[in-house]
């Protein structure tokens, strides 16, 4: 069998290479890999933790501090703790510029994901519209991602917008102010479904609620934030590891991937890495090579092949991102209320909005705050500390957030290009992004509704607090090499392969011809899963 | 633990001490006190402009007891946010829900009715009220003299940045990696 080269442990990269090692191909990862210290204490719960370490303020808020939010930060907070600084470490060879866009990068041991809230939501037949294969093709690839990695869910009223895939398994217990939540809706679900047209319902997230394979299913020790110590969320490391049992499959850390080089007839002969650790630079050959670095790395790559081998720069328009938008409220029923620490502690329910437009669907997450760092919120409070304690010590258990995701659609004033520095012949990636025209309206318009929402299921949002969230933060990235049925240039067939160089596959989001507003990781898995089984 | 013998250890001791009591109730355990030290050293908090005159006074009051750390704190709230008081408070705060005992009273509720509640948020506010109209009445003048005085690199940013993310929808920034 032919040797085939993966660049990057993310989502994708994992599931593609489980699927060819099933059918016998020889997989040479390559990752920069950086990679998470072992789990502390993995029997403690979150609160035991505190007590329990020897030094626990360096585990919550890192041995510099670095978790520390002080009145002067600037930027967007996304509460990642210092268990996770491995998920987003720079790494100094991979150059990039933006415009209007704040991207965050992983070159972490299975990518992104590591950092993710496991959302799980299968595209439905409307937002495959645009891509070159339907709902019924990759359904096959849902289920064994699915049974692969482990996805609750209930088949509830969000079902209309999530296709209903095989292994689902049983959800998780809901923490009380999830479950307060979901009565409201049941006493107010013909005005919320009728009249604002939105449906709550479970998430579906890939997490475990029972043991399987190996697994732990989940025991609330309320530590999924930090990371969970059980196994029983999922992230790709975990493919990763079955992967390494595997003898044809060999991974290589430290090695950053610059660029393919191109023999005389047009096709990859190798790619062009760098030890990170040791500073030189290494060349591997084979014969097919895939590109799972995450859309804007693996569109870097690609780039830079190009201009090593034409010494042309290529523009790649059609950038897509979800914009987000978080939504604070204040449940006047949970007020004085005592939280569990011991429990989920992600998004445990989920909104849908109908808009008339199927593609247009908006998703939000609804996460009920539980055992997130407090002292980011309780500064932001108007009042002093003192106030501000006794305020948020006593509604705690009532806040939560929305996260509410809108879709995107390529167009062409969002692209990525190169800047070449001719000097040293480095090149950094260019990343422009302007959002629609109409999109304020549009976020307007969901902020009011979203307010009805709650307001029927009895809860307040704060004045002002409401938070639209910068391109980039979604960490969705995707559309700049998008899949077609027609070849053309800088495109991809429908099974990935690239349509200019014949040995190239893409199995990440820079093949996405259209983003909905739903989680993208598990059509990530799913669709890495469908090239691997179409093209290999 | 050794107790600690340097000067500045020992007033910054003193300071975790009130600064506790102002925000918890209670005294510091030699954890707490240790890694409030600690971390004045940490790269995040020294990343901050040197303290300003304003910020040496608002500190010398605040750590003298709890009442007045929560009139400065009231101050510093509306007039003066990005002070070194309040990076003190809000590191001390960060420290206090990371460890026991501190957490235990934060992650807690007074386990009161909501009429109690509400009752207890009209006290709290009345006495916030309170404490910002004696600390306007005590820093502001101070605070005007000091400006006039000398005009620091934190209160100029202060008074002349934006939060990042203050009208996103018209986000244009440029980022660089």
């Amino acid at each position: 069998m032919d040797k085939i080269i993966v660049i990057g442990s993310g989502a994708s990269g994992v599931h593609f290479a489980q699927s060819v090692l099933q059918k016998g191909y020889r997989v040479l990862m390559l990752d920069v890999g950086f990679y998470r210290e072992e789990m502390v204490n993995p029997e403690d719960s979150l609160t035991d933790l505190k007590s329990n370490l020897n030094d626990p303020a360096a585990y919550f808020l890192g041995k510099d501090f670095e978790a520390v939010i002080y009145p002067d930060a600037e930027g967007e907070y996304y509460g990642f703790p210092p268990s996770k600084n491995f998920v987003f470490a720079n790494l100094k060879e991979f150059r990039f510029k933006s415009r209007g866009f704040s991207p965050l990068f992983s070159f972490a041991r299975g990518g992104l994901a590591e950092a993710w809230t496991a959302g799980s939501y299968p595209f439905n037949d409307e937002e495959l519209e645009d891509f070159p294969f339907n709902y019924q093709d990759i359904e096959p690839y849902y289920n064994q991602v699915a049974e692969r990695i482990g996805i609750i869910g209930e088949m509830d009223d969000l079902t209309r917008f999530f296709p209903v895939h095989q292994h689902i398994l049983p959800p998780l217990k809901l923490d009380e102010h999830s479950r307060v939540l979901i009565e409201s809706y049941q006493r107010k679900k013909d005005y919320l479904n009728n009249k604002l047209k939105s449906f709550i319902g479970r998430s579906r997230i890939a997490a475990l609620s029972e043991d399987r394979n190996g697994r732990k299913g989940c025991t609330y020790t309320g530590r999924c934030i930090w990371g969970c110590p059980t196994g029983a969320f999922y992230t790709p490391s975990l493919t990763l590891k079955e992967c390494m049992s595997n003898p044809n499959f060999q991974y290589l850390p430290g090695m950053f991937v610059s660029h393919f080089k191109v023999d005389s007839a047009g096709k990859l002969k190798s790619v062009v890495a760098r030890s990170v650790a040791e500073h030189s630079t290494r060349e591997f050959a084979a014969e097919k090579f895939v590109l799972a670095a995450g859309a804007l790395p693996s569109t870097k790559i690609y780039l830079d092949t190009i201009y090593h081998h034409t010494g042309e720069i290529v523009t790649l328009k059609g950038l897509l991102d979800n914009r987000q938008i978080l939504v604070p409220f204040l449940n006047l029923k949970m007020i004085g209320k005592a939280f569990n620490p011991q429990s989920y502690q992600y998004h445990q329910l989920a909104i849908g909005m109908e808009t008339g437009e199927p593609k247009n669907y908006i998703h939000g997450q609804i996460t009920t705050l539980k055992t997130a760092m407090i002292h980011p919120i309780i500064q932001n409070v108007p009042a002093d500390l003192k106030t501000s304690i006794f305020l948020f010590r006593n509604v705690h258990a009532a806040l939560g957030v929305i996260n509410v995701i809108f879709p995107d659609f390529r167009r062409e004033e969002n692209y990525v290009t190169l800047e070449v520095d001719n000097r040293n012949g480095t090149s950094r990636l260019m990343i422009n992004y302007v959002p629609p025209a109409g999109e304020k309206t549009m976020i307007k318009k969901t902020i009011k509704q979203i307010k009805k929402v709650l307001s029927a299921l009895g809860c307040v949002v704060p004045p002002g607090m409401i938070h639209i969230r910068p391109m980039g933060a979604s960490v969705h990235y995707a559309g700049t090499l998008p899949m077609c049925k027609t070849p053309r240039a800088h495109t991809t067939s429908p099974d990935g392969q690239s349509n200019d160089y014949e040995n190239l596959y893409f199995v990440d989001g820079s093949t996405y011809p259209f983003l909905p507003a739903k989680n993208l990781t598990f059509t990530l898995m799913a669709n890495a899963a469908r090239v691997a089984d179409t093209a290999f | 633990m050794d107790k600690p013998t340097d000067p500045i250890s020992i007033s910054l001791a003193e300071e975790c001490r009130v600064f506790c009591r102002y925000l918890i109730h209670r005294e510091p355990n030699d954890y707490v006190l240790s890694i409030y030290k600690k971390g004045h050293s940490s790269p995040g908090f020294a990343a901050a402009p040197p303290p300003s005159l304003m910020d040496k006074m608002l500190i010398r009051i605040a750590r003298r007891h709890p009442m007045l750390t929560r009139v400065a704190d009231a101050y510093s709230r509306v007039f003066f946010k990005r002070s070194l008081l309040r990076r003190k408070l809000v590191l001390l705060l960060a420290i206090l829900e990371s460890c026991a005992p501190g957490h235990y009273y934060l992650d807690s509720t007074d386990g009161v009715s909501r009429t109690v509640f509400f009752l207890k948020l009209v006290q709290h506010s009345t006495l916030y009220a309170l404490s910002l109209v004696f600390g306007v009445l005590l820093f502001l003048p101070l605070h005007i003299f000091t400006r006039m005085v000398s005009l620091s690199p934190s209160e100029k940013q202060e008074t002349s940045s934006m939060p990042e993310l203050t009208n996103p929808l018209n986000v244009n920034t440029e980022k660089h990696g």
